[in-house]
């Protein structure tokens, strides 16, 4: 039986540019409910790893800019809420 | 339409409602839908330009959910089928089934190669970030009227006329 919480990460196909190997590496994690019959997947990049023969391999990160900016912005605007809040009530 | 009837044959409950074939069928269709979310769509078809290679990367959300459900009955053969010469009992029974889902895709960046080396440009979605300053503008802007609002005004006053008692 296939198990509620999977996670793995997976290589995408190589490629060879100038010289260097790179494999775009991916994570998958998968949500399942087997008696709702329901199943999420959320699948996304995470780094690419570039291998030389001169140089040891280099991993290079992805970052999900715009995902960290949105929770960055909710969370200051949660705490400008905290603050208003704070001030009326200290008046 | 008698005759038609008459020639059917006659089936059991187990032809309307097959419990085993319908999970079967459920979990195959949960699985082909979800392999749209693989590796292989994470990152696309690599473009080569000008000797530079240019990889998107995506960020895939799917979810799928389905149900089902049938059920079947059975009577033993009226006066009149026996009259017909008839004496199978009869059966009848139904099913049906429902499901939806969603795919997601955002572009997240774009891995860029050339000879110099290897670099990963995000990609910077401006509509969503629009969305969530205002967002945040909403959470302030709601608690900023709900703190001026009559009733929490009323409800400092009685808290202070407390205090200056207590």
């Amino acid at each position: 039986m296939p198990s509620l919480f999977q996670r793995e990460t997976v290589n995408a196909p190589r490629q060879i540019v100038g010289g260097a190997l790179i494999t775009p590496r991916a994570q998958q994690i998968r949500f399942r409910l087997p008696v709702l019959n329901f199943q999420a997947h959320w699948s996304r990049p995470v780094h690419v790893l570039v291998e030389r023969v001169d140089r040891p391999p280099e991993m290079i990160g992805i970052l999900d800019v715009t995902r960290v900016a949105q929770i960055a912005i909710l969370l200051l605007g949660l705490l400008g809420a905290a603050a208003i809040r704070r001030l009326y009530n200290e008046r | 339409m008698s005759d038609e009837l008459e020639q059917t044959p006659s089936k059991g409950p187990e032809t309307f409602y097959n419990a085993a074939a319908n999970a079967e069928y459920t979990a195959d269709a949960l699985d082909r839908f979800l392999d749209a979310g693989t590796v292989d769509a994470v990152y696309g078809e690599p473009v080569v330009h000008n000797g530079r290679m240019i990889i998107p990367a995506a960020e895939i959300i799917s979810a799928l959910g389905v149900g089902y459900g049938g059920g079947g009955g059975s009577s033993a053969p009226d006066a009149e089928d026996v009259a017909a010469g008839v004496n199978e009992p009869n059966y009848g029974g139904g099913g049906g089934a429902g499901g939806g889902g969603k795919i997601f895709s955002r572009p997240v960046a774009v891995v860029i190669a050339d000879e110099n080396g290897v670099r990963v440009e995000p990609v910077f979605d401006i509509t969503k970030i629009g969305m969530a300053v205002l967002t945040a503008f909403g959470f302030m802007a709601a608690m900023y009227f709900r703190m001026r609002s009559p009733r929490s005004m009323e409800a400092d006053m009685r808290r202070q006329m407390k205090e200056l008692r207590g």
